[in-house]
């Protein structure tokens, strides 16, 4: 029965790893105002077109609509992996990364940087990769 | 002295002579800079030379010493993951300090894309980039890899069609949709594979 559990929890560990991962994002969202995240309301953002200079620009622009699948930057055509923790789980495992992410596609995306809320309505949809 | 171990001596002395002439004359102005880095590279992996290459770099071409260097700083792991995650981490000898530097100051306008980073990475990638930037000596110069002297001088025969107007290529920014082996720092024209074309051969 011990080593089961053992066994159990190591296997699981890569996942408890990843939803306490996000979880420490969220909670540092929280501790910066926000309030209960959303993933509707995380899917309508990501899907939100904004024109600057002229350009239609979304996050769906160079990620897709589905998060579950991969991406190419609309520019360089680099290939970008799945956003959607569910298929790729090692997204959200570097907070710095994370934010340093966030704080360039929204300023390029919105024009603006992404509030706690947002982010975490974000993250929480990405986590999942549906609503 | 014997007479045929004079000539002998006499013919050894020329021949040596004629082969550091010929590597000193192969002079290289901005238009073969590139094959001058590519030839480099060749030396670098301890493949065949081209063009006599391998004998500037062994009668000291200055050009030769520290070729590839900017791979092996501690920096260039940072360089690699902060700027190579969208584009191939353009090696720094592409472009003079200054437009480096340009390029540092307004990454949040990183030719219509935001590439911001925090101070600290800024810093030591504009460190990193300026120690191996390229050292001639330019009056001022574009900040675009493509608008360079150099790198329009080895592009100009290239047709449209198969850059601009080919769906596998698009932009000459996009340097490993035709060079192979650009990952590895290896821009040299026989690794050369356009999509929907093949090979490119002068």
């Amino acid at each position: 029965m011990k080593t089961a559990c053992l066994i159990t929890s190591l296997l699981l560990t890569p996942v408890l790893t990843q939803a306490a991962d996000i979880e420490s994002l969220l909670e540092g969202y929280r501790s910066a105002g926000a309030t209960t995240f959303s993933a509707a309301r995380g899917m309508r953002l990501w899907s939100a077109t904004s024109t600057i200079d002229g350009e239609q620009r979304a996050c769906s622009s160079c990620h897709t609509d589905d998060p579950a699948s991969p991406g190419r930057h609309a520019k360089t055509g680099k290939p970008i992996e799945p956003m959607a923790a569910s298929v790729n789980s090692s997204r959200f495992s570097d907070a710095a990364k994370v934010e340093k992410w966030f704080r360039r596609n929204c300023k390029w995306t919105l024009d603006r940087e992404c509030t706690p809320q947002e982010k975490g309505d974000l993250l929480t949809w990405l986590n999942t990769g549906q609503e | 002295m014997n007479k045929t171990l004079l000539i002998l001596i006499a013919f050894i002395f020329g021949l040596t002579a004629s082969i550091a002439l010929l590597a000193g004359s192969e002079g290289h102005d901005d238009d073969d800079y590139y094959e001058t880095r590519d030839d480099r590279d060749e030396h670098d992996d301890d493949e065949h030379d081209e063009h006599g290459s391998w004998l500037r770099g062994f009668f000291g071409s200055a050009e030769a010493a520290g070729f590839g260097a900017w791979r092996h700083d501690p920096a260039s792991a940072t360089y690699g993951s902060e700027c190579g995650g969208c584009h191939i981490a353009y090696p720094p000898d592409m472009l003079p300090a200054a437009a480096w530097h340009q390029l540092m100051l307004n990454l949040d306008d990183h030719f219509g894309d935001n590439a911001e980073l925090d101070d600290a990475a800024t810093a030591e990638i504009d460190a990193f980039l300026t120690r191996y930037s390229d050292q001639r000596p330019v009056a001022s110069g574009p900040v675009r890899i493509t608008q360079t002297r150099w790198f329009r001088a080895q592009h100009h025969e290239i047709p449209v069609r198969m850059v601009t107007n080919n769906p596998g290529v698009q932009d000459f920014s996009r340097c490993d949709a035709c060079h192979t082996r650009a990952g590895q720092g290896s821009f040299n024209e026989h690794d050369v594979r356009i999509p929907g074309y093949g090979r490119w051969d002068d």
